[in-house]
């Protein structure tokens, strides 16, 4: 009798347990796994853009064919679509899955020209540091070309069903000549049933 | 039976030899860039010592660089004749309309924009045969002035006469500047010539074009024994300070550049013939985040340095299209920054395969 | 006597087929994708870099899956981190070519992974 109640306490303290510990709990996902939670723009867009465009730039002509690493910059992705999307992240994105492969050499972009430059004033001009250890002012690389683009999508709700569809287009471009030397879209579609 | 064992036990063993062979991974045979991190080729730049250019080198003269300076002003003469029936006086006065400096001088050659390193002196020109100057020796004056007349007589019948001539006095200076051609004469011995020196050239009084007459010069012996001369003659120095805004950034570039043109032309002593004529330009850059704001003085030494590096790396250029100048590798700048693709860097020898 | 011959016949043919490996062996799948057939798988170098291409079909209901490339280089060692999941969606009977290019020119082998999703 008496082991009879122990295992029975035991079962209801621990099923209180469980009951208390079934409340609202963190667990770590999937950085890389299929993310639905609604059909807006979500990680996995994120991911499956800028893939895309890195291998489809890696094996484009004026990366595949030069013997040197081309030098190339950022420049703006605009966003044509009706939601708060953060481009700059799809492009660092793009830039160092570029870096990462060795075969791209990035030139810093507009918007990150401040560093730059105060950086080179500090140490070219106040005259506190050895001549011979600066970077001198007047040694930066421009780059041969640069990486522009937008995302646009198309929305369409009815009672049931909300599909959307984004078209994200990136170009390749010449900065002497001003010629698009590579151009690539991707085109995504999610549907949400209510 | 043995045979039979003994074959079956060589077909196996050329069987696993095969196995062995074919388990290589296949190589891809397309192996893009040369994954050299370093794969600029130093050639050993030739040592060029006197004694190594021997006897059948062709020697070269350069003449230091030739100038010309001319200056303008226009001027004019007032003369204030007062008659009365005692005295009659007449007072000269002679005035300088002082143009603009930059105006004046056609080129600056010590640098600066309004610089007045050339003065124009004013001559008399009413009187001609006068050498004294007289108190024009005020070419900053702005403004005409009208000098005071120092006569007034009172007397009743009194009459006076001005009278006005103006006209524009040039003149014009010669030279040799120096520090131009030195970086040639270096170019031109690493290029294995012996250079000779050039007797430096004195203008004289009154001195006209023919200070460039290379020809008389070559005749007068001022070259020695050279083969050719390289004489040229400076076109136009200028000074330019630009300030632009640097985008995406609060602050703004200065930049401040010295251009040098100069005209050459390399002549064959014995038959004085031209063999080779170009234009060669060199320039001195420097540049300065927020200089404007930060009033920022240039070094002209640094400037004029740079200016006459470059211009003999262009020298050097136009030379060896003409095949006088052989191409120094070890000048050559290109190799220096190339952009090499990265490819890993995985040591084989190193793999290790851990089991189950 | 059969033995022995059987014993031949059984190297010759794994002497045959060691040099290219099996689409089973390539291929890692997660979850429950038994409706998906690989029917095809190939590879290539194309502009230095290589491209992979995986054709798969649905043969039933289920049409809710996600793939992705591991790009493994020379002695085996991976160069490049995970990829992401991406979602396919391939109606009954449907099939489709994947096409997969490598992230560096040091790829020098995949393998393909298959996982549902949902």
């Amino acid at each position: 009798m008496n082991a009879r109640k122990v295992t029975l306490l035991a079962v209801l303290f621990s099923s209180s347990f469980l009951l208390a510990c079934s409340g609202p709990q963190v667990r770590y996902g999937d950085a890389k796994g299929v993310e639905t939670v609604n059909a807006n723009y979500g990680s996995t867009d994120l991911q499956m853009i800028a893939e895309s465009m890195t291998r489809s730039l890696l094996q484009s002509k004026p990366i595949s064919a030069s013997k040197d690493a081309p030098r190339v910059t950022l420049a703006e992705v605009k966003n044509k679509t009706s939601e708060y999307i953060d481009t700059t992240v799809i492009t660092d994105k793009i830039r160092t899955q570029l870096l990462k492969s060795g075969q791209v050499r990035f030139a810093v972009s507009i918007s990150e020209m401040q560093n730059q430059v105060d950086e080179l004033k500090r140490q070219n001009q106040t005259g506190l540091y050895k001549s011979s250890t600066i970077s001198k002012t007047g040694n930066m690389q421009g780059a041969q070309y640069r990486i522009e683009g937008s995302i646009a999508s198309i929305v369409k709700t009815n009672k049931d069903v909300k599909d959307v569809y984004y078209v994200f287009n990136l170009n390749l471009i010449d900065n002497e000549s001003g010629l698009i030397e590579w151009a690539d879209e991707k085109e995504i579609r999610k549907t949400a049933t209510r | 039976m043995r045979l039979i064992q003994n074959g079956l036990l060589l077909s196996a063993g050329v069987l696993v030899a095969l196995l062995v062979g074919c388990s290589s991974a296949p190589t891809t045979k397309s192996q893009l860039g040369d994954g050299s991190q370093n794969g600029v080729s130093t050639s050993k730049a030739k040592l060029i010592n006197a004694e190594i250019l021997n006897e059948e080198s062709k020697s070269i003269a350069v003449t230091d660089i030739y100038y010309k300076k001319e200056g303008k002003n226009s001027s004019f003469v007032e003369e204030t004749r007062n008659k009365s029936e005692s005295t009659s006086a007449s007072a000269i006065t002679p005035q300088v309309i002082a143009v603009d400096a930059d105006k004046a001088n056609s080129s600056a050659l010590t640098g600066g924009p309004n610089s007045s390193a050339f003065p124009v002196k004013f001559t008399n020109l009413a009187d001609p045969a006068s050498t004294s100057s007289i108190a024009a020796q005020t070419p900053d004056a702005n403004l005409p002035k009208v000098a005071d007349s120092p006569v007034s007589n009172a007397s009743s019948s009194a009459s006076s006469q001005t009278v006005k001539k103006s006209g524009y006095e040039s003149k014009m200076e010669y030279g040799e500047v120096r520090y131009l051609a030195s970086p040639i004469r270096g170019v031109l011995i690493n290029s294995g010539y012996k250079v000779v020196q050039a007797k430096p050239s004195v203008p004289t009084q009154n001195q006209g074009d023919e200070y460039f007459d290379i020809v008389q010069r070559i005749k007068a012996g001022d070259f020695g024994d050279a083969n050719y001369v390289l004489y040229g003659v400076l076109e136009e120095i200028s000074f330019t300070d630009n300030a632009d805004d640097i985008p995406g950034t609060k602050s703004s570039s200065q930049q401040v550049a010295l251009d040098v043109v100069v005209d050459f032309n390399l002549v064959d002593t014995q038959t004085t013939q031209i063999v080779a004529s170009f234009i060669a330009s060199g320039g001195g850059h420097d540049v300065r985040i927020d200089g404007r704001d930060n009033n920022y003085k240039p070094s002209m030494a640094k400037l004029m340095k740079e200016a006459s590096l470059s211009l003999a790396e262009d020298v050097a250029k136009r030379l060896q299209d003409q095949n006088f100048v052989v191409a120094n590798p070890a000048n050559d700048k290109r190799t220096e920054g190339r952009n090499y693709k990265r490819r890993l860097d995985d040591d084989a020898s190193s793999l290790k395969v851990y089991g189950k | 006597m059969k033995k022995y011959f059987l014993m031949i016949l059984s190297t010759v043919i794994l002497a045959a087929c060691s040099s290219t490996p099996s689409i089973k062996e390539m291929t890692d799948r997660y979850g429950d994708t038994d409706s998906i057939q690989i029917t095809d798988m190939r590879s290539i170098v194309r502009n230095g870099v290589l491209t992979a291409q995986v054709t798969i079909k649905n043969d039933s209901k289920s049409n809710l899956v996600s793939y992705r490339f591991r790009w493994v280089g020379k002695n085996g060692m991976s160069v490049f981190d995970e990829e992401s999941w991406k979602p396919v969606t391939i109606s009954k009977g449907q099939s489709t070519n994947i096409i997969g290019i490598a992230p560096t020119p040091d790829a020098t082998d995949f393998r393909f992974e298959l996982n549902q999703y949902q």
